[in-house]
């Protein structure tokens, strides 16, 4: 392994060398930013197109010029950059640093989202290829890939934001919105169900009289006005939470795995009640803290309580006091909901920017007013990006579940939890890992239109702000971070997949 | 070389592969009609409402962009054009009418402009119509370019192995590291908006990279297969090797490969447009159309909607053309929804 | 943010809570308890999520704010690379000076800042006086001291080699020690002298200044820097560094001119430079600057002028496209939008919740005729403005974005200022607004050209309202005998091609910032951005009278007389100004729409929530 990474390094590196060139003489030949200028009746015009021709170096032939940039960039690797300065004077590195700060906040949390929702869904649409389900979710899926993203923005802004925002002042819940959700609902709980007609229609009885009993307490407790998780929601969720783990990851075969789980949450619940005044206004570093121990306390639990399921115990219960703690997180970030909204003047979820200017609060009130800030662009990156989760784990899922080893599995007589979840999906997420490395890398390049129409000065807003100008040195910032990202990434994803997959060689 | 060829030649892969439901095996079974694999393939893909659907309504649209406004100076049967400048009537709101009388509105009406008017009066139906044509040449433009770079590469680098490989992977992963719109600045400077064609031709020339590695893998493996170790054994040479054996098997992979890049290339296009590197005025596509009037969404909806909903069916239904292909060609599928 | 200190002790609370919880093992919920009353103290109040509503105020109270689409990057306007709007936007009521221009692009003494006048014509020779409360918000008192840094940046006096030029002698490659934006009009004075701490300085030109009362600014703004921040840089006081102006002191000077290039230009990695570095000199300060996001101004207790209204400005930056639905939302109170039909129609569509205030920039479109290429005959050209469909270009493209807009008649003077309606009048372009197409046939047989003459103009592209500008005047002309060619260059040929006069016409807009000075070089017949090769003994006399009046009541006539010639002579014609607007939550008052480049935030210290 270790030569392999060594060479491919030593390769990524000319790789990289050899693309900053073709940029840079592409962007340096682009055009003069400088021309930008001739429009002004600027007395000191002449001074302004000298001062810019110093901070770009613009007397110096393109090939000098781009050789003087790379001694600067070179200077990275013994800790002394100088990526030169912008058009206007100002340091590169400065504003790369931040406009990479933003993007990261930005997509990283997109990028989780969209792969656990686009791997789940396409898990469940290839399980039910070709129903009603597969198609519906096919449809959408491609619908979101083709909807440009201001437009998505645009709308996203009127009906998420404003609207939403309005309808928060004064919530009421109109019957026609209780009985579509109700049937949407259940038309999607019939098509994950599957199987004959008795039991899908079981499912969407099921599923569309619990959302529409749900739906009708908010409107009767007006819910929305003052959100919270109570204790009855926090003791079902709970329960459902620990259910849902040990189908996941054990089954119902021995129920020792759903004692530890039960127990778990029990001691979720417990804390709850428990920690409601050191919660009050933690630090961040408390509440990871918390997080932290929960997860060790689940697997105590697990460990204690597994016996022969002792691995798969432990996991379930982890899984379960992360949920419970995620739940409890939620009940107390609800809580300062109204508070929040009062400071905001009712801006709940925000249209533009990365943070209410100037905004005080406690934790809850600050991680609400990110999270606000974050709803509309991460829900943009989610349904433009979760459309090739969902299809290249649909593919992949297919393919495995046509396997031989899949039809042995089922021959040697396993529960089909068992065949999916231990031998499909597993096998079915190798080519998924590369195809994350590989968004990772590229992802880093920032997403220009959405940061543009969502006001978060990111690496993509940087990268055209600079290529608008045109500024060499500026775009090159750029390219140095993303180019750098993307070959490691690449890198990374040959890794893995040799890792994963012991049928490849790394040579 | 034709489909049936091709396909043919997919079917001997097939058998070759080991992998495939071998239909020599189908052939001996009594009731059972012998198909070749491309008649497999085909009839898949012919089952596959999705694509089926998409198929038409593609076609549909092509035909009445070419032939509405007319293309390349043949004229079209739309009486206006997308570049004369007109009088604004009520704002330009369009005139085409679908709500029935009797439920309260105008009844069936197509009237002056269906689709509305522009700032400067102009039909908005013949530039929607104008801009689908860009459109859909940038698109495809794109896909055979890109497919057509992609593939020798691939082929090249996965059959030589050795330094042609090296070389040109290396030269795909730099590829890869240049941000498309480095180059469609540089394109929009030097040419000062060139034209679509070029604007696709240098979509295409950027956009092979993904591709390219695909086929590389494909004949990675298939290089080693016995049939290619036959046809060495029988003294063919390697472009034999690679254009009549093993291109003939990774024709699904591209097929799939290139809807895709197609699908790309309409939403790249009206992305360079909204950033202002795309196709530039007076010409248009639809993406330059929908990001001029992103801020009419309010107030002119119909200047937003219209190419945007083109926008979305083109690319709706070549993702579905897709899909069904590549349901079609992977040779272990063999559920076929009827 | 005022966190940081509870969340350095809550943490260190916290921590030891789960050093607690840990060796505790399974009774946690002991420990916290004790976790929950020392965090709790430590934040400083007191109870749950629930009660601290009532307690900082978040953005409601007495904050405004305003939308702005670039953002700054330098606190020194007058410096080459920070004279840029965005910077002034921020800046404008931050640091002030002697004068400034108005929102109608109209001079204006800042008496709250101090006081000036001309105390002889010849020499021109004008003494300011400081206001005798005047001083930084760090308490500085603001003096001479300041006056003579503004004034060593920008004369252009010191050079890099620390030699010293005499006043308008300018070196024919200049390399001044000092980065100044414009060395216009200090050039041609005499070094002023005054004492440490005096409060009135003199001024002497050596030659007459038009806009002598505008001395201190450049065309976005500028203002008076504080020179003990300076002085301190370099190592030494306000004291060292009069005497070092004085003695024409080349080492300190160079140090104080190193600061003062770049010791105000931003990074954003740091954030806001240190308080001490940046005083106010104005009704706000800079309190906060949360880069790529936004700029906060809190209102400046050291000011001894009106105060401003409001505690707090915030300045968001948020780009063009985006600002009507920020405003829409709540998250802004001012913007400026780009106005259109669409956002015109959409502010239309926020009914009383909104007030808007259309209007027309100082920035000017017009078409140019080149004497060097395809218009060199006279007859000609006179056609082309015969053919002219310049009212109907303002009707169908101008009005739906700025229903008040009117034709412009004059190539320098805007229909917002004072003197526009003798100016138009006088000016001779009226006769052109409505196409004359058999007048244009006549003039363009009389000219002897064929029929079909290729007239190539070029026009910076993307720009969707030039393209249609041109439609309409090839629309028109092509019937007069014209073969219109549309030439839309990018950006970087078309500066080529403009700047090396390759074109038949030019069609563009000059911005103009209410001050004379730069009006010559585009009319002088060895004018640096005329590049039509336009010669006119009537406009070169013009304007050399014009650069040394020092009669503000003089300009007018002179400038009309320039524009009386440029239509005689066919040489370009104005089209119109850009449409601008200012829109706000009806519940601010205040803002008003600025013609010029320094944008809304000119008058911030008089916006006002009223409800």
């Amino acid at each position: 392994m270790a030569p392999f990474i060594i060479r491919r390094l030593f390769i990524s590196f000319f790789v990289l060398l050899g693309a900053t060139f073709i940029v840079y003489v592409l962007v340096a030949s682009a055009g003069d930013p400088r021309n930008a200028l001739l429009e002004s009746t600027d007395p000191g015009k002449a001074n302004k197109i000298a001062a810019m021709t110093r901070n770009l170096s613009l007397d110096v032939p393109i090939i000098p010029r781009y050789f003087a940039w790379l001694g600067g960039a070179l200077g990275c690797l013994i800790g002394k950059c100088d990526l030169g300065n912008t058009a206007s004077g100002a340091p590169v590195s400065g504003g790369l640093a931040v406009a990479m700060g933003s993007t990261l906040r930005l997509v990283v949390f997109a990028l989780v989202i969209a792969i656990v929702v686009g791997v789940s869904i396409g898990m469940i649409t290839a399980l039910r290829q070709y129903s009603g389900l597969d198609y519906s979710v096919t449809f959408l899926a491609f619908l979101f890939f083709s909807l440009p993203v201001f437009w998505i923005a645009v709308l996203m802004k009127q009906f998420l934001a404003i609207k939403f925002n309005d309808w928060l002042k004064a919530p009421s819940i109109p019957p026609w919105v209780i009985v579509v959700t109700a049937v949407v609902a259940g038309l999607i709980a019939a098509g994950v169900v599957g199987g004959d007609r008795r039991r899908r229609l079981a499912a969407f009885g099921g599923a569309s009289v619990a959302v529409a009993l749900l739906m009708i307490y908010f409107a009767v407790t007006d819910w929305f006005a003052e959100p919270r998780i109570g204790p009855v929601a926090m003791i079902a969720m709970s329960a459902i939470t620990a259910v849902a783990a040990t189908a996941l990851f054990a089954g119902f075969r021995s129920r020792i795995v759903l004692y530890a789980t039960l127990v778990t949450a029990v001691v979720g619940v417990i804390c709850y009640f428990a920690l409601d005044s050191i919660l009050a206004d933690p630090t961040t570093l408390l509440v990871v803290g918390l997080l932290v121990l929960a997860l060790i306390v689940g697997a105590g639990i697990g460990a204690a309580m597994g016996g022969l399921y002792r691995s798969q115990a432990v996991k379930a219960c982890m899984l379960t006091a992360f949920g419970c703690g995620g739940l409890i997180f939620a009940s107390q970030l609800l809580a300062a909901l109204p508070a929040y909204s009062a400071k905001v003047n009712g801006v709940v979820v925000a249209t533009i920017g990365a943070t209410t200017p100037n905004f005080s609060g406690n934790f809850w009130e600050t991680t609400l007013d990110q999270l606000g800030h974050l709803l509309l662009p991460t829900i943009a990156i989610v349904l433009i990006s979760i459309a090739a989760y969902t299809r290249y784990t649909r593919s992949s899922m297919l393919e495995v579940m046509n396997a031989d080893y899949i039809r042995t599995a089922r021959a040697k007589g396993l529960t089909e939890r068992t065949v999916v979840v231990r031998h499909g999906f597993r096998n079915a997420l190798i080519p998924i890992t590369t195809i994350v490395a590989l968004d990772v890398g590229g992802l880093i390049g920032g997403a220009i239109i959405t940061e543009t129409v969502f006001g978060w000065s990111g690496m993509g807003k940087y990268f055209n702000d600079a290529l608008k100008i045109p500024d060499p040195n500026a775009v090159m910032g750029f390219f140095l971070v993303t180019g750098t990202a993307i070959v490691l990434f690449n890198m990374i994803a040959d890794i893995t997949y040799g890792f994963l997959d012991p049928r490849i060689r790394l040579s | 070389m034709s489909t049936e060829e091709k396909a043919a030649a997919a079917a001997s892969a097939a058998n070759g592969n080991g992998n495939g439901n071998g239909n020599g095996t189908a052939a001996q079974g009594l009731s059972i009609v012998a198909r070749t694999q491309g008649q497999l393939v085909r009839r898949r893909f012919f089952r596959h409402r999705g694509a089926m659907i998409s198929l038409t309504i593609l076609v549909l649209v092509i035909l009445l962009a070419y032939t509405s406004i007319g293309f390349a100076g043949i004229p079209g049967w739309w009486i206006w054009n997308y570049y004369t400048p007109g009088k604004v009537v009520n704002r330009g709101a369009p005139t085409l009418s679908l709500w029935p009388t009797f439920l309260g509105g105008d009844g069936f009406a197509i009237g002056e402009h269906p689709f509305g008017q522009d700032d400067l009066g102009r039909d908005y139906f013949a530039l929607t119509m104008r801009g689908a044509q860009i459109s859909i040449l940038i698109a495809f433009v794109v896909g055979i370019v890109g497919t057509l770079i992609g593939v020798i590469i691939g082929a090249l680098a996965g059959y030589y192995r050795g330094w042609v490989e090296s070389g040109l992977m290396r030269f795909t992963d730099v590829m890869i590291t240049i941000p498309i719109l480095v180059i469609a600045a540089v394109l929009g400077q030097k040419f000062g908006g060139a034209g679509p064609l070029v604007l696709a031709i240098v979509i295409g020339l950027v956009l092979w990279t993904g591709l390219a590695r695909l086929i590389r893998g494909e004949f990675l493996s298939l290089r080693e297969k016995e049939f290619v170790e036959a046809a060495r054994a029988l003294g063919a040479k390697p472009t034999r090797i690679i254009f009549r054996h093993i291109l003939p098997n990774t024709v699904g992979v591209i097929t799939v490969a290139a809807t895709l890049l197609i699908a790309n290339a309409i939403l790249l296009e009206t992305a360079l447009s909204f950033l202002g590197f795309g196709v530039r005025a007076p010409d248009t596509s639809l993406g330059l159309l929908v990001s001029t009037y992103q801020n009419a969404f309010a107030t002119r909806p119909w200047l937003f909607w219209w190419p945007g909903l083109f926008i979305i069916t083109i690319a709706l239904t070549v993702n579905f053309i897709g899909d069904g292909l590549r349901d079609a060609f992977d040779p272990r599928q063999n559920r076929v929804r009827a | 943010m005022n966190r940081t200190r509870a969340v350095g002790l809550t943490a260190l609370a916290a921590a030891a809570a789960l050093v607690l919880a840990a060796c505790g093992g399974s009774s946690d919920t002991s420990s916290s308890t004790t976790a929950a009353t020392s965090a709790s103290s430590a934040g400083g109040g007191g109870g749950g999520a629930a009660s601290v509503g009532s307690g900082t105020p978040g953005t409601s109270g007495d904050t405004i704010t305003y939308a702005q689409e670039q953002e700054w990057y330098d606190y020194n306007p007058s410096s080459t690379s920070g004279s840029a709007t965005a910077n002034q936007v921020v800046v404008n009521q931050v640091l002030r000076g002697f004068s400034y221009v108005d929102n109608n692009a109209v001079l204006q003494r800042d008496t709250e800042f101090g006081t000036f006048e001309k105390t002889s014509d010849n020499p021109l020779t004008v003494k300011y006086t400081f206001d005798d409360k005047a001083v930084w918000s760090d308490g500085t008192p603001i003096g001479c001291a300041d006056f003579l840094l503004s004034w060593a940046a920008n004369s252009g006096r010191y050079n890099k080699d620390g030699t010293v030029n005499q006043p308008n002698a300018t070196p024919a490659n200049p390399s001044y020690m000092f980065d100044a934006a414009s060395t216009a009009g200090l050039s041609q004075t005499q070094k002023p002298t005054c004492a440490d701490g005096d409060k009135s300085v003199t001024l002497v030109y050596d030659t007459p200044f038009v806009d002598w009362q505008a001395a201190l600014l450049t065309s976005v703004g500028g203002n008076l820097l504080p020179a003990h921040v300076a002085a301190k840089a370099a190592g030494t006081d306000t004291a060292g560094f009069v005497k070092a102006v004085e003695t024409d002191d080349a080492a300190t000077m160079t140090k104080i001119a190193d600061f003062w290039n770049s010791g105000w230009t931003l990074d954003k990695a740091k954030g806001l430079p240190d308080a001490s570095v940046i005083p106010s000199a104005g009704p706000y300060y800079v309190a906060a600057w949360d880069p790529g996001q936004s700029v906060t101004l809190k209102k400046n207790d050291k000011w001894w002028g009106t105060p401003a209204k409001t505690d707090t400005i915030v300045i968001r930056y948020i780009s063009q496209d985006q600002q009507v639905s920020a405003l829409q939302s709540g998250e802004v109170d001012v913007i400026e939008p780009q106005p259109n039909p669409d956002t015109n129609s959409a502010l239309a569509a926020l009914g009383d919740s909104v007030k808007a205030d259309f209007g027309a920039l100082y920035t000017w479109e017009h078409l140019d005729l080149s004497v060097k290429n395809g218009f060199a005959n006279e007859k000609l050209r006179e056609a082309m403005f015969k053919c002219a469909p310049r009212q109907q270009i303002v009707d169908n493209l101008i009005v739906p974005s700025n229903p008040d807009a009117q034709l412009l008649n004059s190539l320098n003077t805007m229909n917002f200022q004072p003197g526009y309606e003798a100016a138009a009048a006088a000016s001779g372009f009226g006769a052109y607004a409505e196409p004359d197409i058999e007048g244009a046939k006549a003039a363009y047989a009389a000219s002897g050209e064929a029929p079909g003459k290729a007239i190539r103009i070029i026009h910076v592209d993307p720009n969707p309202r030039r393209t249609n500008e041109v439609a309409l005047i090839k629309a028109n002309c092509d019937q007069a005998g014209f073969n219109i060619q549309d030439v839309p260059l990018a950006t970087g040929p078309y500066g080529a091609a403009r700047s090396a006069g390759d074109y038949d016409a030019a069609l563009f807009a000059w911005a103009g910032s209410g001050l004379n000075g730069a009006t010559p070089t585009l009319y002088l017949s060895t004018g640096g951005s005329n590049t039509a090769g336009w010669n006119d003994p009537d406009i070169d006399a013009a304007l050399n009278q014009l650069s040394v009046s020092t009669n503000p009541d003089e300009v007018p006539a002179l400038l009309t007389k320039v524009d009386q010639a440029m239509a005689k002579n066919f040489y370009s014609y104005p089209i119109f100004a850009f449409p601008g607007v200012v829109a706000y939550k009806n519940n601010i008052d205040g803002p008003v729409l600025n013609t010029t480049q320094t944008q809304a935030t000119w008058n911030m210290q008089d916006w006002v929530r009223t409800g």
